[in-house]
Protein backbone atom coordinates (compact mmCIF):
# COMPACT_ATOMS: atom_id res chain seq x y z
CA UNK A 1 0.00 0.00 0.00
CA UNK A 2 1.52 3.31 -1.10
CA UNK A 3 1.37 6.02 1.55
CA UNK A 4 -0.49 9.26 0.88
CA UNK A 5 2.78 11.14 1.38
CA UNK A 6 4.44 9.15 -1.45
CA UNK A 7 1.44 9.57 -3.75
CA UNK A 8 1.39 13.32 -3.23
CA UNK A 9 5.18 13.61 -3.63
CA UNK A 10 4.86 11.83 -7.00
CA UNK A 11 1.87 14.10 -7.77
CA UNK A 12 3.99 17.24 -7.24
CA UNK A 13 6.99 15.82 -9.14
CA UNK A 14 4.84 14.75 -12.10
CA UNK A 15 3.32 18.24 -12.11
CA UNK A 16 6.79 19.72 -12.59
CA UNK A 17 7.69 16.93 -15.04
CA UNK A 18 4.60 17.67 -17.16
CA UNK A 19 5.70 21.28 -17.43
CA UNK A 20 9.15 20.23 -18.70
CA UNK A 21 8.07 17.34 -20.97
CA UNK A 22 5.05 19.37 -22.15
CA UNK A 23 7.35 22.27 -23.03
CA UNK A 24 9.58 19.92 -25.04
CA UNK A 25 6.53 18.48 -26.82
CA UNK A 26 5.00 21.88 -27.62
CA UNK A 27 8.43 23.22 -28.61
CA UNK A 28 8.86 20.28 -30.98
CA UNK A 29 5.49 20.99 -32.63
CA UNK A 30 5.67 24.78 -32.82
CA UNK A 31 9.34 25.72 -33.05
CA UNK A 32 11.05 23.15 -35.28
CA UNK A 33 9.05 23.97 -38.45
CA UNK A 34 5.74 25.51 -39.58
CA UNK A 35 2.92 23.93 -37.55
CA UNK A 36 1.09 22.63 -40.63
CA UNK A 37 4.20 20.74 -41.69
CA UNK A 38 4.77 19.40 -38.16
CA UNK A 39 1.22 18.12 -37.94
CA UNK A 40 1.45 16.12 -41.20
CA UNK A 41 1.65 12.40 -40.58
CA UNK A 42 4.53 11.91 -43.03
CA UNK A 43 5.86 13.39 -46.31
CA UNK A 44 7.95 15.97 -44.50
CA UNK A 45 11.22 15.85 -42.57
CA UNK A 46 9.35 17.47 -39.67
CA UNK A 47 6.18 15.34 -39.83
CA UNK A 48 4.69 13.68 -36.74
CA UNK A 49 6.12 10.30 -37.59
CA UNK A 50 9.64 11.71 -37.47
CA UNK A 51 9.19 12.69 -33.84
CA UNK A 52 8.80 9.01 -33.08
CA UNK A 53 11.90 8.13 -35.07
CA UNK A 54 13.98 10.09 -32.61
CA UNK A 55 14.24 7.80 -29.57
CA UNK A 56 14.77 10.70 -27.13
CA UNK A 57 11.63 12.52 -28.33
CA UNK A 58 9.64 9.27 -28.31
CA UNK A 59 10.85 8.60 -24.76
CA UNK A 60 9.86 12.14 -23.70
CA UNK A 61 6.37 11.49 -25.11
CA UNK A 62 6.19 8.23 -23.16
CA UNK A 63 7.29 10.07 -20.01
CA UNK A 64 4.68 12.76 -20.68
CA UNK A 65 2.01 10.08 -21.11
CA UNK A 66 2.87 8.38 -17.81
CA UNK A 67 3.12 11.66 -15.91
CA UNK A 68 -0.16 13.05 -17.29
CA UNK A 69 -1.94 9.76 -16.57
CA UNK A 70 -0.69 9.64 -12.99
CA UNK A 71 -1.17 13.34 -12.25
CA UNK A 72 -4.61 13.49 -13.86
CA UNK A 73 -6.05 10.35 -12.33
CA UNK A 74 -4.57 11.08 -8.91
CA UNK A 75 -6.13 14.54 -9.09
CA UNK A 76 -9.45 12.94 -9.98
CA UNK A 77 -9.02 10.55 -7.02
CA UNK A 78 -8.51 13.50 -4.68
CA UNK A 79 -11.67 15.20 -5.98
CA UNK A 80 -13.74 12.01 -5.65
CA UNK A 81 -12.50 11.32 -2.11
CA UNK A 82 -13.55 14.81 -1.11
CA UNK A 83 -17.02 14.40 -2.58
CA UNK A 84 -17.93 11.37 -0.51
CA UNK A 85 -16.37 9.58 2.45
CA UNK A 86 -16.60 5.87 3.19
CA UNK A 87 -14.03 3.03 3.14
CA UNK A 88 -15.99 1.23 0.41
CA UNK A 89 -16.13 4.33 -1.81
CA UNK A 90 -12.42 4.96 -1.23
CA UNK A 91 -11.48 1.39 -2.18
CA UNK A 92 -13.67 1.53 -5.30
CA UNK A 93 -12.25 4.90 -6.40
CA UNK A 94 -8.66 3.71 -5.88
CA UNK A 95 -9.11 0.47 -7.81
CA UNK A 96 -11.21 1.82 -10.69
CA UNK A 97 -8.92 4.80 -11.31
CA UNK A 98 -5.76 2.67 -11.05
CA UNK A 99 -7.12 0.28 -13.67
CA UNK A 100 -8.23 3.10 -16.02
CA UNK A 101 -4.84 4.85 -15.62
CA UNK A 102 -3.02 1.59 -16.44
CA UNK A 103 -5.22 1.03 -19.53
CA UNK A 104 -4.49 4.58 -20.72
CA UNK A 105 -0.73 4.13 -20.18
CA UNK A 106 -0.66 0.70 -21.89
CA UNK A 107 -2.70 1.92 -24.87
CA UNK A 108 -0.59 5.08 -25.21
CA UNK A 109 2.65 3.13 -24.92
CA UNK A 110 1.44 0.74 -27.62
CA UNK A 111 0.71 3.73 -29.90
CA UNK A 112 4.13 5.27 -29.28
CA UNK A 113 5.89 1.93 -29.89
CA UNK A 114 3.96 1.27 -33.13
CA UNK A 115 4.71 4.79 -34.40
CA UNK A 116 8.39 4.36 -33.45
CA UNK A 117 8.56 1.04 -35.31
CA UNK A 118 6.80 2.51 -38.39
CA UNK A 119 9.17 5.48 -38.32
CA UNK A 120 12.15 3.15 -38.15
CA UNK A 121 10.76 1.67 -41.38
CA UNK B 1 -25.93 56.50 25.01
CA UNK B 2 -27.07 58.58 22.05
CA UNK B 3 -28.93 56.65 19.37
CA UNK B 4 -27.75 57.08 15.78
CA UNK B 5 -30.66 55.58 13.85
CA UNK B 6 -31.39 51.91 13.69
CA UNK B 7 -30.05 48.87 11.94
CA UNK B 8 -31.99 45.90 10.61
CA UNK B 9 -30.90 42.46 11.79
CA UNK B 10 -31.88 39.44 9.71
CA UNK B 11 -31.29 36.55 12.09
CA UNK B 12 -31.36 32.87 11.18
CA UNK B 13 -33.96 30.99 13.24
CA UNK B 14 -34.18 27.22 13.52
CA UNK B 15 -35.94 25.02 16.05
CA UNK B 16 -35.21 21.32 15.35
CA UNK B 17 -38.41 20.25 17.17
CA UNK B 18 -40.53 22.37 14.82
CA UNK B 19 -38.66 23.40 11.67
CA UNK B 20 -37.37 21.21 8.88
CA UNK B 21 -35.35 24.11 7.54
CA UNK B 22 -34.24 27.42 8.92
CA UNK B 23 -35.80 30.79 8.20
CA UNK B 24 -34.81 34.42 8.72
CA UNK B 25 -36.49 36.74 11.19
CA UNK B 26 -36.04 40.50 11.00
CA UNK B 27 -35.50 42.80 13.99
CA UNK B 28 -34.83 46.53 14.29
CA UNK B 29 -32.09 47.44 16.74
CA UNK B 30 -31.21 51.00 17.78
CA UNK B 31 -27.68 51.84 16.63
CA UNK B 32 -25.42 53.34 19.28
CA UNK B 33 -21.70 54.06 19.16
CA UNK B 34 -19.65 50.94 19.89
CA UNK B 35 -22.53 48.52 19.30
CA UNK B 36 -21.22 45.05 18.54
CA UNK B 37 -23.22 42.34 16.82
CA UNK B 38 -23.29 40.45 20.12
CA UNK B 39 -24.67 43.56 21.90
CA UNK B 40 -27.38 43.74 19.25
CA UNK B 41 -28.28 40.05 19.63
CA UNK B 42 -28.45 40.44 23.41
CA UNK B 43 -30.69 43.50 22.88
CA UNK B 44 -32.96 41.38 20.68
CA UNK B 45 -33.06 38.59 23.27
CA UNK B 46 -33.74 40.94 26.18
CA UNK B 47 -36.21 43.31 24.49
CA UNK B 48 -37.69 41.81 21.35
CA UNK B 49 -37.56 38.02 21.33
CA UNK B 50 -36.49 35.96 24.36
CA UNK B 51 -36.62 32.73 22.34
CA UNK B 52 -33.47 33.61 20.34
CA UNK B 53 -30.65 31.13 21.05
CA UNK B 54 -26.96 31.83 20.70
CA UNK B 55 -23.75 30.97 22.53
CA UNK B 56 -21.52 33.60 24.14
CA UNK B 57 -19.49 34.10 27.27
CA UNK B 58 -16.56 36.50 27.71
CA UNK B 59 -17.66 39.33 25.33
CA UNK B 60 -13.98 40.18 24.70
CA UNK B 61 -12.75 37.78 21.99
CA UNK B 62 -11.07 35.48 24.48
CA UNK B 63 -13.39 32.51 24.87
CA UNK B 64 -14.27 31.90 21.20
CA UNK B 65 -17.92 31.09 21.98
CA UNK B 66 -19.77 33.63 19.84
CA UNK B 67 -18.54 32.63 16.38
CA UNK B 68 -21.22 33.08 13.74
CA UNK B 69 -21.58 34.04 10.10
CA UNK B 70 -22.08 37.80 9.91
CA UNK B 71 -22.81 39.30 6.51
CA UNK B 72 -21.42 36.19 4.87
CA UNK B 73 -18.13 35.94 6.76
CA UNK B 74 -17.34 33.88 9.88
CA UNK B 75 -16.64 36.37 12.69
CA UNK B 76 -16.82 36.68 16.46
CA UNK B 77 -20.03 38.56 17.27
CA UNK B 78 -18.40 40.27 20.27
CA UNK B 79 -15.48 41.46 18.16
CA UNK B 80 -17.53 42.81 15.24
CA UNK B 81 -18.71 46.40 15.45
CA UNK B 82 -21.97 46.97 13.59
CA UNK B 83 -20.59 50.24 12.17
CA UNK B 84 -17.55 48.53 10.65
CA UNK B 85 -19.88 46.32 8.59
CA UNK B 86 -20.94 49.51 6.77
CA UNK B 87 -24.39 48.08 6.07
CA UNK B 88 -27.93 48.99 7.04
CA UNK B 89 -28.83 45.30 7.11
CA UNK B 90 -26.85 42.77 9.13
CA UNK B 91 -27.43 39.12 8.28
CA UNK B 92 -26.53 36.72 11.09
CA UNK B 93 -26.37 32.97 10.53
CA UNK B 94 -24.84 30.00 12.36
CA UNK B 95 -21.29 28.97 11.44
CA UNK B 96 -21.07 26.92 8.24
CA UNK B 97 -19.62 23.37 8.36
CA UNK B 98 -21.04 22.77 11.86
CA UNK B 99 -24.27 20.87 12.63
CA UNK B 100 -26.99 23.32 13.67
CA UNK B 101 -28.43 22.93 17.16
CA UNK B 102 -30.85 25.84 17.40
CA UNK B 103 -30.91 29.34 15.90
CA UNK B 104 -27.28 30.56 16.00
CA UNK B 105 -25.94 27.79 18.24
CA UNK B 106 -23.93 25.04 16.54
CA UNK B 107 -22.60 21.67 17.69
CA UNK B 108 -18.84 21.71 18.36
CA UNK B 109 -18.50 18.04 19.42
CA UNK B 110 -17.01 16.89 16.11
CA UNK B 111 -14.72 19.91 15.97
CA UNK B 112 -13.34 19.25 19.45
CA UNK B 113 -12.99 15.53 18.67
CA UNK B 114 -10.75 16.44 15.72
CA UNK B 115 -8.77 18.77 17.97
CA UNK B 116 -8.28 15.98 20.56
CA UNK B 117 -7.23 13.54 17.82
CA UNK B 118 -4.14 15.73 17.27
CA UNK B 119 -2.93 14.92 20.82
CA UNK B 120 -2.78 18.56 21.90
CA UNK B 121 -0.36 18.07 24.75
CA UNK B 122 3.39 17.56 25.19
CA UNK B 123 4.59 14.00 24.70
CA UNK B 124 8.01 12.90 25.94
CA UNK B 125 9.82 9.71 24.98
CA UNK B 126 10.30 8.87 28.63
CA UNK B 127 6.68 8.70 29.78
CA UNK B 128 7.72 7.82 33.32
CA UNK B 129 9.84 10.96 33.51
CA UNK B 130 6.96 12.98 32.07
CA UNK B 131 4.65 11.79 34.83
CA UNK B 132 7.27 12.50 37.49
CA UNK B 133 9.48 15.29 36.11
CA UNK B 134 12.75 15.96 37.88
CA UNK B 135 13.32 19.39 36.34
CA UNK B 136 11.68 22.07 34.18
CA UNK B 137 11.57 21.65 30.39
CA UNK B 138 13.63 24.67 29.45
CA UNK B 139 13.05 26.59 26.23
CA UNK B 140 14.78 29.56 24.62
CA UNK B 141 12.94 32.59 23.22
CA UNK B 142 13.77 31.44 19.69
CA UNK B 143 12.29 28.00 20.37
CA UNK B 144 9.16 29.61 21.79
CA UNK B 145 8.74 31.74 18.67
CA UNK B 146 8.63 28.59 16.52
CA UNK B 147 5.07 27.90 17.69
CA UNK B 148 3.91 30.92 19.70
CA UNK B 149 1.41 32.34 17.20
CA UNK B 150 -0.31 28.96 16.92
CA UNK B 151 -0.74 28.86 20.70
CA UNK B 152 -3.02 31.92 20.44
CA UNK B 153 -5.83 29.78 19.00
CA UNK B 154 -9.06 30.12 21.01
CA UNK B 155 -10.89 27.28 19.20
CA UNK B 156 -13.69 29.56 18.02
CA UNK B 157 -14.18 27.48 14.86
CA UNK B 158 -14.13 30.43 12.43
CA UNK B 159 -11.31 28.87 10.39
CA UNK B 160 -13.19 25.59 10.21
CA UNK B 161 -16.35 27.38 9.06
CA UNK B 162 -14.39 29.19 6.34
CA UNK B 163 -12.57 26.07 5.08
CA UNK B 164 -13.83 24.89 1.66
CA UNK B 165 -12.38 21.42 2.22
CA UNK B 166 -14.12 20.94 5.58
CA UNK B 167 -17.34 21.79 3.74
CA UNK B 168 -17.08 18.71 1.54
CA UNK B 169 -14.76 16.27 3.35
CA UNK B 170 -16.19 15.50 6.78
CA UNK B 171 -13.07 13.48 7.71
CA UNK B 172 -10.68 16.37 7.03
CA UNK B 173 -9.30 17.54 10.40
CA UNK B 174 -9.67 21.20 9.46
CA UNK B 175 -7.31 24.14 9.86
CA UNK B 176 -7.70 24.50 13.62
CA UNK B 177 -6.70 20.91 14.38
CA UNK B 178 -3.84 20.97 11.88
CA UNK B 179 -2.49 24.25 13.26
CA UNK B 180 -2.60 22.76 16.76
CA UNK B 181 -0.79 19.69 15.52
CA UNK B 182 1.96 21.97 14.22
CA UNK B 183 1.93 23.95 17.48
CA UNK B 184 2.99 20.79 19.38
CA UNK B 185 5.15 19.42 16.57
CA UNK B 186 7.20 22.65 16.59
CA UNK B 187 7.50 22.77 20.37
CA UNK B 188 11.10 21.95 21.33
CA UNK B 189 9.87 20.25 24.52
CA UNK B 190 7.78 17.75 22.53
CA UNK B 191 9.39 14.48 21.41
CA UNK B 192 6.61 12.83 19.41
CA UNK B 193 7.23 14.35 15.98
CA UNK B 194 6.89 11.08 13.99
CA UNK B 195 3.81 10.03 15.92
CA UNK B 196 2.20 13.41 15.28
CA UNK B 197 2.91 13.48 11.53
CA UNK B 198 1.46 10.00 11.11
CA UNK B 199 -1.92 11.22 12.41
CA UNK B 200 -2.44 13.42 9.36
CA UNK B 201 -0.56 11.50 6.64
CA UNK B 202 -3.63 9.80 5.18
CA UNK B 203 -6.17 10.18 2.38
CA UNK B 204 -8.31 12.66 4.36
CA UNK B 205 -5.45 14.33 6.19
CA UNK B 206 -3.12 17.20 5.56
CA UNK B 207 -2.76 16.60 1.81
CA UNK B 208 -6.38 17.55 1.19
CA UNK B 209 -5.78 21.23 2.01
CA UNK B 210 -6.20 23.29 -1.19
CA UNK B 211 -4.46 26.30 0.31
CA UNK B 212 -7.44 28.61 -0.11
CA UNK B 213 -6.04 30.31 3.04
CA UNK B 214 -9.52 31.48 4.05
CA UNK B 215 -8.75 30.05 7.51
CA UNK B 216 -5.96 32.56 8.03
CA UNK B 217 -8.10 35.37 6.60
CA UNK B 218 -10.90 34.95 9.15
CA UNK B 219 -8.86 34.13 12.29
CA UNK B 220 -9.64 36.81 14.91
CA UNK B 221 -6.42 36.11 16.82
CA UNK B 222 -3.97 36.48 13.95
CA UNK B 223 -3.11 32.78 13.78
CA UNK B 224 -2.05 31.58 10.33
CA UNK B 225 -3.29 27.97 10.03
CA UNK B 226 -2.50 27.91 6.30
CA UNK B 227 1.18 28.50 7.17
CA UNK B 228 1.11 25.71 9.76
CA UNK B 229 -0.31 23.31 7.16
CA UNK B 230 2.41 24.20 4.65
CA UNK B 231 5.11 23.77 7.32
CA UNK B 232 3.69 20.36 8.25
CA UNK B 233 3.70 19.33 4.59
CA UNK B 234 7.30 20.45 4.33
CA UNK B 235 8.15 18.34 7.37
CA UNK B 236 6.38 15.33 5.87
CA UNK B 237 8.05 15.68 2.48
CA UNK B 238 11.56 16.65 3.48
CA UNK B 239 11.81 15.43 7.08
CA UNK B 240 13.52 17.32 9.84
CA UNK B 241 12.06 18.10 13.22
CA UNK B 242 11.72 21.89 12.91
Amino acid sequence: MVSERTLMLIHYLTGIGILIAGAIHIGTVFLTAPVEENLQFSNSPFAVINVYRNAILAASLEALLIMVAFHGFNGLRVILLELHQSPRWERAVNWVLTVIALVVIIYGTRTILIAHLIAQG
Amino acid sequence: MEEQGEVIFKVFRYDPSRDREGRFQTYKVPLVKGLTVLDALIYIKENLDPTLSMRYSCRMASCGSCGMTINGLPRLACYTQVRELNSKVVVVEPLANFPKLRDLATDFDGFFAKHRAMKPYLIRRDREEQENPRDQYRQSDEELLQYLQFAYCIKCGLCYAACPVAATDKEFPGPQALAQLYRYYADSRDQAEGERLEIVDNSHGIWRCHFAASCSYVCPKGVDPALAIQLLRKALLFGGKR
